[in-house]
C-alpha cells in the first residue's frame, strides 16, 4: 500500500473544503473580536458561555488528530487493552469540576496557576506554570505537525510550507478571536467531527452488510465473529492488573489537571452551568469515542475480507481508507476538514492556555496594578507570540518534546493534580508541601522515564515510553510528600505556617459557598493520613520490577 | 446530616462512582473474560466497557448534576442560619489570597 491510496485524487476538493472551514473561523473570530472588550474576555470569554456551547467546545478541545488518525491504528495494533485506557479518558471533565473545577469557578480565577498563585503564593505559582507550560507545549507541537502531515499525507502538499501556512493561519483566528472566538469555533469544529466521523461510518457499515448501521456506535456487533477469527485474542485482557491500576494513576488523575479542560469550566456563565457542561460533555465525546471503536472494528473487518495486511504507517490512514474504498470523494474531503476541526480545535485550548499563563498569571504577577487596556493588549501579544514561538519549535523539535501526550499526562497526575486538588479539599495543605510535593515527584517523573537517563528508566517498552509505570511510583510520592511535607512544615514554620494556615482556610471555605469562616471545615489531618497510607501499597506496587 | 458532610459524602460517592464506570478493565481481571456472553453482538465485558464508559458516566453526571444543585442550595441554607457574631465575617477570599500571595 502506498501514499497514493490515502490520498485523494481531486487535491482541490480537499484544499476547497479546507479553505471553506477556515473562512468561516476566521468569520466567528472576527465577529467575536468586535465583542472583546477586556482581558477577561480574551481570556475566559467574559465569563458568559452556556452549557451547550461550552460543552461542544470542551469535547472539541479533548479531539485532536489523533481521534480520526492514531486511534484507529492502535485500536487495531493493541486491541481491547486500547478501548480500555482511551474509554477512562471521558472522566476528565467530569472529575475536574467535581473536584476542583467548580470552586476555582467560585473564586474567580483564569486558570489552574492564577489558583495555585492564589492558594500557595508565587513561586509555587512559577513551578505550576513551568510544568503546565511543558505538557501544553508538548501537545501543541504535536498537533502543528499532526496538521502539517495532514496536508502532505492526505492532500499530497510539501511538509514544511504546510506547516508554516496552516501555523501561522491557525495562530491568526485564535489570536483575533481570544477564548469567545476559540469557544464558538471550537464548538463548531465539534459539530463537524461529529458529521465527519459518525455519518459516513455509518454509509461505510451499511455496505459492509452490518444490520446496524442505523446507529454507528453500538450497530456493529455483527462483525464480532469475523473480527474473533481475523484477530482471536482482539478481546484478551493481555496485560497485568498493574497496567490497568496505570491507566487510573497515570491517565485519570493526568487528565483531571490538564489547564486547557480546567479553563474551559472557568469560562461558564454560572456555577450551575459550569456543572451542566459535564452529562453533554459526556454525550458528545461519548458519541466520538464510540464512534472511533467502531471505525477501528470496520478496519480490522474490511482488511480481512480484502485479505490485506496493513503496516503501521498505513493503519494510521485507516478513517481515508474506508472512505476512499465505501464512500464518494466528496466524503473523504469533508473527513479531511473533521481531521482538521480536530486538531486545531485542540490547538485553540492550547494558546489560550498558554497565552493566558504567560500573560495573565506571569507577567500579571510581575504588575499586579496594570491597567485591563495594557493586560488586553500583553494577551493579545501572548497569544500571537505562543502561535510564533510553538511554530518554530515545531519545525525542528527537539526529540523530549514529541514523545507521546499519554507520557505528559503522567506529568500531569505526578506534579499537578495533588498540589490543585488537595489545595481545594485542605486548608492544611500549605507552600512548602506543595512546592515540595510537586518538584520531587515531578523531577523523579522526568528522570525515571525512558527518555532522560534510559540506563534508569522504570519497566520496558510501551509501558514505559507513555508513562505508566514511572506514574506507579511518582503520583504516590507526589501525593505523600505533598501531604506529609506539608504537616512536618506546620511544626516547623510556627508563625509563619500558621498565617498560611489562616488564609487557606478563608480563602478554602469561599471556594466552596461558605459565607462565614469556621477555621473546622477542610481543615482535618486524619484523612490526609489515610490517603497517603492508601498511596504506599501503590507505591510498594509500582517499585517491583515491571 | 449537615451540608458539609454530605458535601464531602456525594464527592466520594460520585468520584468513586466515576471511577468504577471508567475502569471495569479491573473487574474484568478478576472476573475473567468469555467471548461468548454476548450483549448486542459484542462480548460482554467490551459491551459494559464502552457503555459504562459513555452512557454511564454521563447518567452518573446528570444525578450528580441534580445532587450538587440541592447541596448548593442548602449551603445557602446554612450560610442563611449561620450566626455572624464570633465567626470571621467572610472577605473577599480572592482579594485576601492575592494580598497573601504577594
Amino acid at each position: 500500500m502506498t501514499e497514493a491510496d490515502w490520498q485523494i485524487q481531486n487535491i482541490w476538493l480537499g484544499m476547497g473544503i479546507s479553505l471553506a472551514v477556515f473562512a468561516m473561523y476566521y468569520i466567528v473570530a472576527l465577529i467575536s473580536n468586535k465583542q472583546t472588550h477586556t482581558s477577561a474576555d480574551l481570556y475566559v470569554a467574559g465569563r458568559s458561555v452556556g452549557p451547550m456551547v461550552n460543552s461542544l467546545a470542551a469535547a472539541s478541545t479533548w479531539m485532536s488528530v489523533a481521534t480520526f488518525l492514531g486511534v484507529v491504528a492502535l485500536i487495531q495494533q493493541l486491541h481491547l487493552p486500547f478501548v480500555y485506557m482511551w474509554v477512562q479518558l471521558i472522566l476528565s471533565v467530569p472529575l475536574l469540576v467535581l473536584l476542583y473545577g467548580a470552586s476555582l469557578w467560585r473564586v474567580g480565577v483564569y486558570t489552574s496557576v492564577h489558583f495555585v498563585q492564589l492558594r500557595y503564593g508565587r513561586t509555587a505559582g512559577y513551578l505550576a506554570a513551568g510544568w503546565m507550560l511543558l505538557i501544553m507545549l508538548m501537545y501543541m507541537v504535536g498537533q502543528f505537525i499532526g496538521i502539517a502531515k495532514v496536508f502532505e499525507v492526505l492532500l499530497g502538499l510539501p511538509y514544511l510550507p504546510s506547516l508554516i501556512i496552516s501555523a501561522l493561519v491557525i495562530t491568526g483566528y485564535i489570536t483575533i478571536g481570544g477564548m469567545k472566538g476559540a469557544t464558538y469555533n471550537d464548538a463548531i469544529q465539534m459539530v463537524i467531527m461529529m458529521i465527519a466521523l459518525l455519518v459516513p461510518l455509518a454509509a461505510i457499515l451499511k455496505q459492509m452488510g452490518v444490520s446496524g448501521y442505523w446507529f454507528p456506535p453500538l450497530g456493529y456487533g455483527d462483525m464480532t465473529d469475523a473480527l474473533l477469527e481475523r484477530i482471536p485474542t482482539f478481546f484478551d485482557l493481555k496485560f497485568e492488573p498493574r497496567f490497568y491500576m496505570a491507566l487510573f494513576v497515570a491517565l485519570t488523575l493526568g487528565t483531571l489537571g490538564l489547564p486547557q479542560l480546567a479553563q474551559r469550566v472557568l469560562t461558564s456563565s454560572s456555577i450551575k452551568a459550569a456543572r451542566r457542561v459535564v452529562p453533554w460533555f459526556c454525550l458528545w465525546v461519548g458519541l466520538m469515542f464510540l464512534g472511533t471503536y467502531a471505525m477501528g472494528f470496520a478496519g480490522v473487518y474490511h482488511f480481512a475480507l480484502i485479505g490485506e495486511t496493513l503496516t503501521p504507517e498505513a493503519a494510521d490512514k485507516t478513517t481515508l481508507l474506508l472512505n476512499l474504498a465505501y464512500n464518494p470523494e466528496w466524503v473523504s474531503a469533508f473527513v479531511i476538514a473533521g481531521v482538521l476541526a480536530a486538531g486545531v480545535s485542540t490547538i485553540a485550548g492550547l494558546m489560550i492556555g498558554v497565552a493566558t499563563i504567560v500573560g495573565h498569571d506571569i507577567v500579571g504577577s510581575f504588575k499586579p496594578d496594570m491597567p485591563d487596556v495594557k493586560k488586553l493588549r500583553w494577551g493579545y501579544i501572548a497569544l500571537a507570540g505562543t502561535g510564533v514561538v510553538s511554530l518554530l519549535v515545531s519545525l525542528d523539535p527537539p526529540a523530549f518534546l514529541i514523545t507521546s501526550i499519554f507520557w505528559a499526562f503522567g506529568l500531569c497526575a505526578t506534579a499537578v493534580t495533588p498540589m490543585v486538588v488537595l489545595g481545594v479539599w485542605s486548608t492544611r495543605i500549605n507552600l512548602w508541601g506543595a512546592i515540595l510535593g510537586s518538584a520531587v515527584s515531578g523531577a523523579l517523573y522526568i528522570c525515571l522515564s525512558p527518555y532522560v537517563f534510559p540506563d534508569f528508566s522504570v519497566g520496558n517498552g510501551l509501558i514505559a515510553k507513555l508513562g505508566y509505570s514511572v506514574a506507579l511510583i511518582t503520583v504516590p510520592v507526589g501525593f505523600i510528600v505533598t501531604i506529609l511535607g506539608s504537616l512536618v512544615a506546620e511544626n516547623l514554620f510556627g508563625e509563619k505556617a500558621s498565617g498560611e494556615l489562616s488564609r487557606a482556610q478563608e480563602l478554602v471555605e469561599q471556594m466552596h459557598g461558605w459565607a462565614t469562616v469556621t477555621r473546622e471545615r477542610y481543615n482535618g489531618v486524619q484523612w490526609l493520613l489515610i490517603l497517603s497510607a492508601l498511596w504506599v501499597p501503590v507505591l510498594i506496587w509500582g517499585l517491583q520490577p515491571w | 446530616m449537615n451540608a458539609y458532610r454530605k458535601e464531602w459524602r456525594s464527592t466520594l460517592v460520585f468520584g468513586a462512582l466515576y471511577l468504577v464506570l471508567a475502569h471495569t478493565g479491573l473487574i474484568a481481571i478478576y472476573t475473567g473474560v468469555d467471548n461468548s456472553v454476548r450483549v448486542l453482538g459484542f462480548p460482554i465485558h467490551y459491551f459494559l466497557a464502552i457503555v459504562l464508559g459513555s452512557a454511564g458516566v454521563m447518567v452518573v453526571s446528570i444525578l450528580w448534576n441534580r445532587y450538587a444543585d440541592n447541596l448548593e442550595d442548602e449551603i445557602e441554607m446554612e450560610n442563611g442560619k449561620a450566626p455572624r457574631t464570633g465567626d470571621a465575617e467572610m472577605p473577599n477570599a480572592a482579594a485576601l489570597a492575592r494580598e497573601g500571595a504577594r
